[in-house]
């Protein structure tokens, strides 16, 4: 038989000055199901919790109604007085009679009866409460890296300590955006060097577990406990087990085929900024064989389409005309611009540097390349709005940044909301720019959007130094203790739990053609036990019968 | 013993009677057959004394099985103060059975029952019964067999109630404008105590009901021996269940079955298709769904113990097998085997519950 | 629509016979799940037969329909997939209802075929117990007229009663039999193989026998709508719905003999709750001064609806067992039919289209939200 204790808090005068505390006492006691009925002006403070501590072991109660403040204020508060108590903390039912009764009305009778319908509700419902066992899991410190461009590598390595593992998956090789370039601006050093010692350097780390030509099938989990299906090269399977996840899977470069008036695809000798360092790395030269006598750089190709500006292309647009200025000085390089983004110290000495090495900037308010008499030619309007025509016989069009394939995917499969242009949106934009909405999701590079390489790098960094922080090895992690159990002799396999649960929780057991749930998965929503037409599956500490007591009490 | 002259018919003397003690607070509720909305008849638990001008005790229909329903109120706890029930002699009988399985509580309950006199089967209802009453309270008084009734009914020998604490004379010469009302025990007397009817001694046996059993009893000798189980077999019972379709209506009517989860019902008894092709080899043919024989000969080994032949089972069977002819036959060969009635004392014990080394020697080493 | 117009030997039960001793002898399927009559002779029962001989005793096309074929199927292959296999000859609805009990994993359906046949409807099952030989030759002249009063009320109303939409891989056109003759219509691949395996050239053009089902889908609709149009008045609201259920026991028939229920313990069958404290009964007295036993009555009914209603075959299966004759079967068919229009969705159409209750859609039902979009 349970042996409930009534606690009513005064909460000093916020509940003791609108409800009849004495009324509600008579009343309950009438009732005859609480065993003692006790009353205190502050619950919450030391004296109080002292009171209550002394209260449980004086009267053996096996489950507590407190009516006092909101859940929100003091549940914790006074579930850890009760396991210090030696009660389990879920036998136990917070009724908030202050937030939802005293200061919701200043007529004294209305809340008072509102205040006693819900205590008689809470009354019924711990009736049914069961002991249950908070279980605790070793947090995961190891570390998930997704994308193996120069984001990932540097959050991989910021990340590999002496007791922390990373797993780098990569869709290709390693390298990523940055094998699209040959030099770096405002430098213009050599990539292969600088890659050759990243990769090393990720590939010489023992913490570190590179699987290149592998993709993310899925992930479950949450923080401290991510499960994470890799299908590698050889086709395998296998499963990684993580405490965090990092998204570095880029972006890609925005490809103007649809646009007609800039000839990418249809016209010879028009490439983009991206391929072009890669197609010329042994010599710059058109179709025809011959180096090209007038190379023309198109800025902000696409530009009104994406909607936005990828910072990095105005100074990468330079780099290559300097670039290709440095092998055939001969060539007449010109620059047609909108405007130019030059943000920081280095570019806009860079700027007037290209400028002297014989780079013409003209700008534009319109423009088309076009073919005319057997030769590329620019035809722009300027400002001044008179119109004019450059026959050239190479052109490079610079377009910014779009996200790829993989950053949906990867929306979807960990629940991270994408901006309006789709690149993953961080948890806030000034504030907190590498977190997602999902505990232990972090995002760097142009993944989140595009950028040039130092932000990446820095962004990598960051997200790294949040995990090192945050997860640490030997940390223990609470799991969800309200969560599911199906019944083995009730359920009869039909599936709908497993369609309806939003963490990959609950699998069927084909064997038994039984659902089961994954208790270190699921999160105590409730969705399967809602689905369950036969009740098979009961969600605890919210069964049916703790519900519909509660309920039989509101609607009377 | 005290018995009360009322003179009035027995829904109307049961009213007066339930009326006073609601009243008097003796009780905080009473439970019996009531007249609900629409045209329907239900069992009601009832706190409100306007409400009794609605029920209708005796009248001759039972839906449900009642000692299913006071299992569903005591089942968890006893009630905690007194409730007077009326009911019928075989659902008291099964209520006592389901105490001795953990089912039901019998604390503060306080049970009026009445020699029955049978029901019609509830599809009856559908047609209004208005034009049978008359009919039916006139077989009544004068004793006769109506063969419109359940044949359960018809063949019960155990109509007049053993453990109840109130028994209203109805039937068998009895002038049906008038009720005896006999206290059988102390708790009854207590209950009536300050009524302001005529209270009579008298020393009421319930004679003048022997023509009623007997006439009952060679009905039954005749029914039972036409069904002929003594030369069934598995042929006869694959005949004579051949039109179940496996609905398991006859389990959740009776008021014996009370597992949560029939094993018949659960995974255990599924078998995997491997099993149906072999037995497919083996026969030829398979009759799908399965189980339909077995689940009946498992009933009968785990019910006929305590079967009080109600006549539910054949009630709601939708194909008209009859479930409680077979029933209460092998029943009766079970109880006899074990010289058990059941529900006629709540303190003996269920037969094959209990072990007994030295017993049923007749059935060989 | 392709296929043979095979004309009758004796009457159609004999003449389909033939043609599955035909499937079984030339080992197009290894196993055949079709009606048979019981012993005692009043009702019929699935057989799953291997034994060709035991075909000579089968109904492929019984009066009745004492067991919806979904639930006989439903004991084979609960527990993993035939590896025979089975021809299962069945009515449209319970073909329909077998394709539902596949999503919910409850059938597998690999191994299984089909054969239906355009079904004028079943009688009521007492009845045919009752009368089982004057019932059969009614049937006879119901299959040639296709008119009677003493169908189920569902068979009135059906409307998929013949094989379009129906997942089925052989069919047997019932409508057209004027002449003594059926029309078989392979329905699919595995259909086309088994006919010409045995000896069945579908080079007949049946698309003549579509009139026929169109003049009676007419007046099936007709029947339907004036139904609905009835029933709707009578059974809105709650005084309306519980008046409709009002001769309801509480007995859960309509559940047990019901194709789609498959929960292995119906919610309203589980101690949880069927069982309260006492004092919780008396607590529910409160001011109505009396509860009745059993007292879930309409939600019961209203929970089976939310249920399985969009799964809902309207076979009639409910309203024949049950022991008051409640018209179990136009209540669901009723409100099947609305809900399912509300996801345009069709039972047993397809087995890949998910039952709606198992998919989650975050943008859906806005015309169902009141003006503050709180629906």
């Amino acid at each position: 038989m349970a042996k409930i204790g009534l606690y009513l808090c005064e909460c000093g005068p916020n509940i003791a000055e609108v409800l009849d505390l004495e009324k509600i006492s008579n009343e309950i006691k009438k009732d005859g199901k609480v065993a003692a009925i006790e009353r205190h002006k502050l619950l919450c403070s030391e004296d109080g919790k002292k009171f209550l501590a002394e209260s449980i072991e004086k009267n053996g109660f096996d489950r507590l109604v407190i009516a006092a403040c909101s859940p929100k204020q003091h549940e914790a508060t006074f579930m850890d007085v009760m396991s210090a108590a030696g009660l389990n903390p879920y036998m136990f039912q917070l009724v908030n009679v202050r937030e939802q009764c005293a200061w919701m009305t200043p007529d004294k009778e209305l809340a008072t009866y509102k205040a006693l319908r819900y205590i008689r509700a809470a009354i019924n419902r711990v009736r049914y409460h069961r002991a249950i066992e908070q279980k605790e899991i070793e947090c995961n410190a190891d570390a998930i890296v997704i994308g193996g461009g120069i984001t990932g590598m540097e959050a991989a390595v910021r990340a590999a300590q002496k007791e922390r593992r990373v797993y780098l998956i990569e869709q290709t090789e390693l390298g990523g955006m940055l094998k699209c370039h040959r030099v770096l601006f405002p430098t213009m050093e050599l990539v292969d060097q600088l890659l050759k010692a990243k990769v090393d350097a990720v590939r010489g780390n023992e913490q570190i577990e590179v699987f290149e030509n592998s993709e993310v099938k899925d992930v479950l989990g949450f923080f401290g406990n991510f499960v994470a299906t890799i299908e590698t090269k050889e086709k395998e399977e296998i499963t990684l087990h993580a405490g965090a996840i990092i998204l570095a899977t880029g972006a890609e470069p925005f490809s103007p085929e649809q646009l007609s008036n800039f000839g990418y695809g249809t016209l010879d000798d028009v490439y983009i900024a991206s391929e072009f360092e890669k197609v010329s790395a042994d010599r710059i030269a058109t179709k025809s064989g011959d180096p090209p006598k007038s190379v023309a750089i198109v800025h902000c190709v696409g530009r009104k389409n994406l909607g936005y500006c990828s910072e990095f292309c105005c100074a990468n647009s330079m780099k290559i005309a300097r670039y290709i200025k440095e092998r055939l000085s001969d060539a007449k390089v010109v620059q047609f611009y909108k405007n130019l983004c030059l943000p920081g110290t280095q570019y806009d000495k860079f700027y007037k540097e290209t400028a002297e090495k014989g780079v013409e900037f003209i700008r534009f308010t319109d423009i088309e390349v076009t073919r005319e008499a057997e030769r590329l030619s620019i035809k722009y309007r300027k400002e001044d709005h008179t119109e004019n025509n450059l026959p050239v016989d190479m052109v490079i069009l610079s377009t910014g940044l779009v996200p790829n394939s993989a950053t949906e995917r990867f929306a979807k499969m960990l629940n991270i909301p994408v901006d309006e242009y789709g690149f993953f949106k961080e948890e806030h934009v000034k504030l907190d720019p590498v977190s997602t909405v999902t505990e232990g999701v972090f995002i760097a590079g142009c993944a989140q959007g595009p950028g040039n390489i130092s932000d990446s790098m820095a962004q990598g960094g960051a997200a790294a130094g949040r995990i090192l922080s945050s997860v640490t090895p030997g940390g223990r992690l609470q799991l969800e203790p309200e969560t599911s159990q199906v019944s083995e002799s009730l359920c009869v396999g039909c599936g709908v739990c497993v369609n309806v649960c939003a963490y990959g929780a609950v699998t069927i057991d084909e064997l038994r053609h039984i659902s089961v749930v994954n208790e270190v998965l699921c999160r105590g929503c409730g969705n399967c036990a809602a689905a369950c037409p036969s009740g098979a599956a009961r969600h605890r500490h919210f069964t049916t019968k703790q519900i519909t007591q509660e309920m039989g009490e509101i609607l009377r | 013993m005290k018995a009360l002259k009322m003179s009035k018919p027995p829904d109307d003397a049961i009213r007066d009677i339930l009326r006073f003690s609601l009243e008097k607070k003796k009780v905080q509720a009473v439970f019996s057959l009531s007249k609900i909305e629409g045209n329907g008849y239900a069992y009601a638990l009832i706190s409100n004394k306007e409400l009794l001008s609605n029920i209708c005790p005796t009248f001759p229909l039972m839906p449900v099985n009642s000692a299913k329903m006071i299992s569903r109120l005591t089942a968890v706890e006893a009630v905690k103060s007194p409730i007077a029930v009326v009911l019928r002699p075989c659902e008291l009988r099964a209520l006592f059975e389901l105490v001795k399985l953990e089912q039901a509580k019998l604390d503060n309950l306080l049970f009026i029952s009445f020699v029955c006199n049978g029901v019609f089967p509830i599809k009856a209802m559908k047609d209004g019964l208005d034009g049978k009453l008359e009919k039916y309270w006139e077989n009544a008084r004068i004793g006769q067999d109506f063969a419109e009734l359940r044949e359960s009914c018809r063949i019960c020998e155990s109509f007049v109630p053993d453990n109840a604490d109130i028994v209203l004379m109805t039937g068998g010469s009895q002038n049906n404008d008038t009720s005896s009302v006999l206290m059988k025990t102390q708790k009854g007397e207590e209950f009536i105590e300050g009524i302001n009817d005529q209270f009579v001694e008298e020393d009421r046996e319930l004679k003048g009901l022997d023509n009623v059993r007997n006439r009952r009893a060679e009905l039954k000798k005749t029914v039972f021996s036409d069904l002929k189980t003594e030369d069934f077999g598995i042929q006869g019972l694959a005949r004579i269940f051949g039109r179940c379709i496996n609905c398991h209506a006859c389990s959740k009517a009776c008021p014996i079955c009370h597992c949560n989860l029939c094993h018949f019902e659960a995974a255990e008894s599924e078998s995997d298709p491997s099993t149906f092709e072999v037995d497919l080899n083996n026969r030829g043919a398979l009759r799908l769904p399965t189980n339909t024989v077995f689940y009946h000969v498992g009933r009968l080994i785990h019910v006929t113990i305590s079967c009080v032949g109600c006549g539910m089972c054949s009630d709601v069977c939708p194909t008209d097998i009859p479930v409680a002819t077979v029933f209460t036959k092998i029943a009766e060969r079970v109880q006899n085997s074990f010289s058990y009635v059941p529900g006629r004392n709540v303190e003996e014990k269920i037969p094959i519950l209990t072990f007994e080394r030295d017993e049923l020697e007749e059935l060989g080493e | 629509m392709m296929g043979k117009v095979i004309p009758l030997k004796e009457n159609l039960n004999t003449t389909i016979k033939e043609i599955l001793e035909l499937l079984l002898e030339k080992e197009c399927f290894d196993a055949v799940l079709v009606p048979v009559r019981v012993p005692s002779g009043e009702s019929f029962a699935y057989l799953l037969m291997k034994d060709r001989r035991i075909l000579q005793s089968c109904t492929p096309l019984p009066p009745i329909m004492p067991v919806q074929g979904a639930r006989a199927l439903r004991d084979l292959t609960r527990r993993g997939n035939s590896n025979l296999k089975v021809l299962c000859v069945m009515r449209p609805c319970e073909i329909r209802a077998s394709i539902e009990l596949a999503k919910l994993r409850q059938i597998r359906l690999e191994n299984v075929s089909f054969l239906s046949f355009d079904c004028p409807g079943a009688l009521r099952t007492k009845d045919y117990i009752n009368s089982p030989e004057e019932s059969d030759n009614q049937y006879q002249e119901i299959i040639a007229t296709w008119e009677s009063e003493n169908f189920r009320s569902a068979c009135n109303t059906c409307l998929h009663f013949s094989y379009e939409g129906l997942p089925a891989d052989l069919h047997i056109h019932l409508t057209n039999m004027k002449e003594e003759r059926m029309g078989i219509t392979p329905l699919s691949d595995k259909g086309k193989e088994s006919l010409s395996r045995i000896g069945i050239e579908c080079n007949g053009d049946l698309s003549g026998w579509q009139t026929e089902v169109n003049e009676i889908s007419r007046k099936r609709i007709a029947n339907r709508d004036k139904a609905f149009s009835e029933l709707r008045d009578k059974i809105s609201g709650a005084e309306g719905f519980h008046d409709f259920f009002s001769d309801c026991i509480n007995c859960h028939n309509c559940m047990r003999v019901c194709p789609i229920c498959y929960c292995r313990q119906c919610f309203f069958d589980s101690s949880g709750e069927a069982k309260s404290e006492a004092e919780d009964y008396l607590a529910k007295i409160g001011a109505k001064g009396g509860i009745r036993f059993p007292g879930d009555m309409m939600l019961f009914h209203l929970g089976r609806m939310s249920h399985m209603a969009l799964s809902c075959v309207s076979c009639g299966a409910c309203e024949d067992g049950c022991p008051m004759e409640v018209p179990v079967s136009r209540a669901f068919a009723f409100v099947a039919d609305e809900v399912q229009k509300m996801f345009d969705y069709v039972p047993g159409r397809n087995e890949e289209e998910p039952i709606p209750v198992q998919t989650y859609q975050e943008d859906e039902l806005h015309q169902y939200e009141d003006a503050k979009g709180t629906g």
